[in-house]
């Protein structure tokens, strides 16, 4: 990197006091304290005051740069800003709405070379009142009447099936109410997990650690060490963050953390970097972990209330975004044995084995095919590892002609485990994997992406009829 | 549903139209990029208040630097609908986030004032500095990169990580500290 003294880099810090929700932790304390300290803005002033004069010769580096030094040599900004003891300039708080001042500063901060960052102080959903009150009802809002500010509602009146995550919201609460060692930790999604449930609830025992997906898992990993046992709720394609820490901190130590995966599968409207596609590839391969899905709530609710079981290691539980299909979901606990499946259904021809919500496309289509006097056997894996190796020796036994079906990538996913069982076991049957291909899928709604990558009721129909016409043919 | 941009706005179809404008048409610029998000989401959804926050930011970002020469980089991007209006994309605005229309974030492939494709949070610096890196081996002294990131992906390690590199003493210029 020699011969590289220059960087034309400007971060711009725009300061909302909100991620999706409130921020959280000392850095948030540290930017207010910098916004409302009088100390600060009466050198920030005479900062500026000096960029002002130096701005009139023109774009000569140095002698600018020589001039704003002078401005900064007090020792008490030195010192005190955190981002110039990272070597950083240091310019601001400025008022973020400011258009005209904006402008002003940015081509000030242009004839500067070297890293600067620029404080701007802005609210998030300015202009719209309602937004600006509730920042994170107005997130992502949906659609609303843009003068009275009414947020639509889906007209549907009749009860619908509860969001898996306001099912783990309930139940972490339900479960920890009994066992007190069970806290719940999010890096910045409570609203979005459903965390914010319990963290009303008991709100010393669950955690919003900010955005920070690494520190989430080793921070439950330590509190794992102590005997807590955390469930640690982190979105599938954010933990891809953190995988470091999930094998080395958690899975190599045999630690007692319940990794529950959210948004597990295609997101939806917001695309490739929130779609859940890989977990199950990149948790099935690490030693010591249990890859658990439920197809339903009532799944999700026993799932969670068998892994805080003591000396489980590390046990994760992915389902996706979005609904379940149980109205009545409140439903007892029970204990599942690690490593079971259950076979739904029995048929004749083709067995279709899922793995989790995919489970119930499954058995859309095998409510379809028995009209055409097609009858497929249906089996809800319900762990890809352990896999239930008893059921799959039936399946194996049984059936010439398997479907798999998943909501992860084809590649190294459930269908792959069960290929992997069948080679290992001298079995040779035909196996179709549906799932997602090996390639980036973009955004649009769930049922669009599903349809789109083939894994959803009509595909497991056609795939069926594909697969026995051509047992008809031989 | 036909949604009409503002009288300024409408004629903003890249960032040098907006250029051409004198300051103090700016605010009023602003007025119309608020309005016209605020009609667009209220019909369409998507993410609302984030880019409402920072409506001044982008119109002076893209005012003063030289997009797409200079790199603009977002954090996390679902502050960017102001930014994709006002970059060649307003009138395909409305398929945002829809099947087979805009992605919600900016997407390298989608336009060259996106240039860096982002989703996940706290990315912007690591990449905007991998970016003004390249520029000084180029020798392209005038060539600006900034980073737009939020408090709150400011919690996340990797930002601090990138910070610590930028403040590497050999990024500084040679009268530096």
């Amino acid at each position: 990197m020699q011969g590289v003294e220059n960087t034309n880099l400007l971060v711009v810090l725009n300061d909302t006091c909100m991620s999706i929700d409130p921020n959280v932790g000392a850095l948030k304390e540290y930017l207010t304290d910098i916004t409302t300290s009088r100390t600060y803005n009466k050198v920030k002033d005479e900062v500026w005051k000096a960029l002002g004069v130096v701005s009139k010769f023109g774009p000569n580096a140095q002698a600018i740069a020589q001039k704003v030094e002078g401005a900064f040599k007090t020792a008490l900004l030195r010192q005190s800003n955190m981002f110039e003891g990272l070597r950083f300039r240091y310019f601001g708080p400025i008022d973020g709405h400011d258009v005209n001042h904006l402008a002003k500063v940015f081509n000030d901060l242009k004839q500067l070379p070297g890293p600067k960052i620029l404080h701007c102080v802005t609210v998030k959903g300015k202009g719209f009142k309602l937004a600006e009150e509730d920042q994170t009802k107005w997130h992502a809002p949906g659609l609303f009447d843009k003068i009275t500010g009414e947020i639509f509602k889906p007209k549907n009146t009749a009860p619908q099936p509860p969001k898996y995550q306001d099912v783990f919201g309930h139940t972490i609460v339900e479960l920890a109410k009994k066992n007190s060692k069970i806290v719940g930790v999010t890096p910045a999604m409570p609203s979005g997990c459903s965390l914010n449930i319990m963290m009303k609830a008991m709100p010393h025992r669950a955690f919003d650690v900010g955005i920070a997906e690494q520190h989430a898992v080793t921070f439950s990993a330590g509190l794992a060490t102590q005997g807590m046992m955390p469930y640690c709720n982190i979105y599938s394609s954010f933990m891809q963050r953190a995988y470091d820490q999930v094998v080395h901190d958690v899975a190599l130590q045999k630690l007692n953390v319940v990794f529950v995966l959210d948004r597990g599968g295609l997101a939806g409207a917001d695309g490739p970097t929130h779609h859940g596609s890989f977990d199950y590839s990149y948790m099935r391969c690490i030693p010591n972990m249990i890859v658990s899905a439920p197809m339903n709530e009532e799944e999700l609710r026993n799932l969670m209330y068998t892994a805080q079981h003591d000396n489980m290691g590390p046990f994760s539980i992915r389902y996706p975004r979005g609904n379940g299909v149980m109205i009545d979901w409140k439903t007892p606990f029970k204990a599942i044995p690690v490593g079971t499946g259950r076979k739904l259904r029995g048929g004749d021809g083709v067995a279709i084995l899922t793995i989790g919500h995919p489970g119930n496309f499954a058995v859309a289509a095998c409510d379809e095919l028995s009209k055409e006097n097609i009858y497929p056997a249906h089996y809800d894996l319900r762990f890809v590892k352990p896999l239930d190796q008893i059921l799959l020796h039936e399946v194996f036994s049984n059936f010439k002609k398997v479907i798999t079906v998943e909501d992860g990538c084809i590649m190294g996913g459930m269908g792959s485990a069960v290929a992997e069982f069948m080679i290992d076991n001298n079995y040779s049957a035909e196996i179709v994997r549906l799932g997602i291909p090996d390639k980036f899928i973009e955004h649009g709604e769930q049922k669009e992406l599903y349809a789109e990558c083939r894994f959803d009721k009509n595909a497991i129909v056609a795939t069926v009829r594909n697969m026995l016409k051509v047992a008809q043919k031989v | 549903m036909e949604i009409k941009a503002g009288e300024l706005l409408e004629k903003i179809n890249i960032p040098a139209d907006l250029r051409k404008l004198k300051p103090n048409q700016l605010e009023q610029v602003c007025k119309e990029l608020r309005q016209y998000i605020i009609d667009i989401v209220s019909v369409n959804g998507g993410h609302f208040g984030a880019s409402l926050g920072v409506v001044e930011l982008t119109v002076a970002l893209h005012y003063v630097f030289n997009t797409p020469h200079d790199q603009l980089v977002w954090d996390v991007g679902h502050q960017a609908y102001g930014h994709k209006i006002l970059t060649g994309r307003r009138n395909s605005f409305h398929t945002n986030r829809i099947y087979k229309g805009l992605s919600g974030f900016p997407k390298r492939s989608e336009s060259e004032y996106d240039t860096f494709g982002v989703g996940h949070s706290s990315t912007s610096i690591s990449a905007a500095l991998g970016m003004s890196v390249a520029s000084r081996i180029k020798n392209d002294k005038n060539r600006q990169h900034v980073a737009v990131i939020g408090d709150g992906s400011m919690t996340a390690g990797m930002a601090f990580e990138a910070l610590n590199h930028a403040g590497s003493r050999k990024y500084q210029f040679a009268c530096g500290t």
